[in-house]
């Protein structure tokens, strides 16, 4: 390239002690031995390339700020030409201090770069270390709480939400499901817990159990289990989310540690309002994978521990595939999610893991329950 | 245009007297008071999408409003907080405003948008600077009062305090002093300028005036 072909002025600005305010805009013109300056006002300054000292910076960083050797006029420009112009216009007066600029631009460049990546890495960990610490402080809150703020929860949410059916009364019905609770809640993790059964007139293939042990059948999974096993393996499965206060994890993990340790050391009608809400929709949606992991492998506890055969939770998620029903709303991703067939064997694999134990029939009137079902 | 600010510096406003045929362009919602007189033209702040943008990351309002007078006038503009009004008059030349500062200018004076940085955002100023550029007089306010300094080589600045500076001032975002003094002093992240170039403080940093509210509420 040669000179004639480059921009020979340049929009930029002055410092001295000579205008009024100590700056003010230039128009930069480069000439054959230095750098001529003129204001708006007419004002002329020249800077000799022999006695320029250059420097990168400005708000940008790509601004050249040209000085002479007493630092009383500085000549400063941010025009993307500017630094070609003053390599040719300047001959090899300025080659060295425009290459150490060059040099010291590209290290600057390098290290942010480095620092930005680091950043963003020390973001990332932190903001991972802080999720699963946060999950684990939520785990210990919830710990602390007494049993009488899951049962509060659970007595607002079941209060609020909608049942879907009529409450079923028939003795029949309701005490063959309050045998299968009674069997299991003597080895709940949780001591304490007071389960309450609803049979509900509803043809979902559904359970579930609120916060306290507020418990809702609906008469669909009656229907569709073929054995009063497998009943009880969706009800063991539903109250291990109970026991092991699922509920009230989610609500810790959805309205944070603060929640909890409100609801610890004061009387908050509103907090507890939103937490029977977020217990409400976590019944009756879904659990996370790991908590849906963790009722399972309770669930199977809790029946072997009851003389129950464990594998009939594994056979009416078996059965329910290959019927191609709906299954229960909380524990819905067992359908729906793409490792179900690994989740069945895990459940088989626990199952036969199992210290020998001899497993009992429920002692529950099965076709008796299923013709009153019927009618 | 003749124009005097007024109260300062706590409760600073800026009076304007506009002639016929003059006229001002302040922020959404600066205006306190103005004659009857004068007519009142919203546009966008500088097209639709630097509007917006400016909106989202530079703290400015979406829509500028112009105030032009057909016959002699009075126009009172002001700030939402407590705090000065500093006037620059630029000949050509540009400042850099943080979010929020701008309060008006003449209609020789340009408002654009540059990209400021991760160290700007780090800084808790966002990735977007407010640019002021052209001729004419610009009228910027801060939370407290403003202070001028003169920057030749480095200077230290707390993040919050910064209002404005020239494109030939260098800023970059980085500690107080070692890693334990500067979490334990309270002091966190400052922000490190670099002359030649001026800079436009603020006295208050609003900023930590919200952060011990929410500490005693």
């Amino acid at each position: 390239m040669n000179t004639w072909d480059l921009k020979q002025e340049f929009e930029a600005g002055v410092f001295s002690d000579q205008v009024p305010g100590g700056r003010c805009s230039v128009t930069l013109h480069c000439e054959a031995a230095g750098l001529k300056a003129v204001t708006e006002a007419g004002q002329e300054f020249f800077l000799r390339y022999d006695q320029m000292q250059l420097e990168l910076g400005g708000a940008s960083g790509r601004m050249f700020f040209c000085r002479n050797a007493d630092r009383t006029l500085t000549l400063f420009c941010e025009d993307r030409e500017f630094r070609t112009a003053l390599e040719l216009h300047s001959s090899t007066l300025l080659a060295e201090q425009l290459a150490g600029i060059s040099a010291d631009h590209k290290s600057n460049r390098s290290r942010g770069r480095s620092i930005l990546l680091l950043s963003l890495l020390a973001l990332g960990l932190l903001l991972y270390g802080g999720y699963y610490a946060a999950l684990a402080l939520g785990r210990v809150a919830v710990k602390t709480l007494p049993v009488q703020v899951d049962e509060q929860i659970g007595k607002l949410a079941y209060s609020q939400m909608d049942h879907g059916g009529p409450e079923i009364t028939d003795p029949l019905i309701v005490d063959s499901c309050r045998e299968i609770v009674q069997q299991l809640e003597p080895h709940s993790a949780l001591q304490g817990l007071k389960f309450e059964i609803k049979v509900i007139d509803s043809e979902d293939v559904n359970a579930f159990c609120l916060p306290g042990g507020k418990m809702v059948i609906f008469t669909g999974l009656l229907k569709s289990a073929r054995t009063p096993e497998e009943v009880a393996g969706v009800i063991s499965h539903e109250m291990a989310h109970a026991t092991l206060r699922h509920g009230l994890q989610t609500v810790v993990r959805s309205a944070g540690v603060i929640v909890a340790v409100q609801l610890m050391v004061g009387d908050a009608a509103g907090l507890v309002a939103l937490a029977a809400e977020l217990g409400q929709q976590a019944a009756l949606t879904s659990y996370s994978r790991e908590l849906e992991t963790e009722a399972d492998v309770e669930g199977v506890r809790m029946l072997h521990a009851a003389a129950i055969d464990p594998l009939a939770l594994a056979l009416f998620f078996e059965h329910l595939k290959e019927q191609g029903q709906d299954v229960p709303a909380a524990i819905a991703w067992i359908s729906t999610h793409p490792q179900h067939d690994v989740r069945i064997a895990s459940i088989r694999a626990r199952v036969a893991d199992l210290p020998p134990q001899q497993y009992r029939s429920l002692n529950i009137d099965w076709d008796g329950l299923k013709r009153r079902l019927q009618k | 245009m003749e124009s005097e600010i007024r109260n300062r510096p706590s409760f600073a406003n800026v009076l304007v007297k506009l002639q016929p045929g003059e006229m001002i362009t302040a922020e959404a919602d600066a205006m306190a008071s103005m004659s009857s007189g004068i007519r009142l033209v919203t546009r966008w702040n500088g097209g639709m999408f630097a509007a917006i943008m400016r909106r989202l990351f530079g703290g400015e309002s979406m829509f500028v409003n112009e105030f032009h007078a057909d016959t002699p006038a009075e126009l009172v503009l002001t700030q939402a907080l407590p705090g000065d009004i500093e006037c620059m008059q630029l000949a050509g030349t540009s400042l850099f405003l943080q979010p929020g500062a701008f309060l008006a200018c003449e209609p020789g004076v340009r408002l654009g948008m540059q990209w400021a940085g991760f160290a700007s955002l780090i800084g808790g100023e966002g990735l977007f600077r407010l640019v002021v550029s052209g001729h004419g007089r610009v009228w910027f306010s801060a939370y407290g009062g403003i202070y001028v300094r003169e920057v030749t080589d480095e200077y230290i600045v707390d993040t919050g305090h910064l209002v404005g500076y020239e494109p030939t001032v260098n800023i970059r975002v980085g500690l107080p002093g070692g890693i334990f003094s500067s979490f334990f002093s309270g002091e966190g992240l400052v922000t490190r300028v670099r002359g030649p170039g001026r800079i436009y403080l603020q006295s208050r940093n609003f900023s930590a005036l919200t952060a011990w509210i929410n500490s005693h509420i």
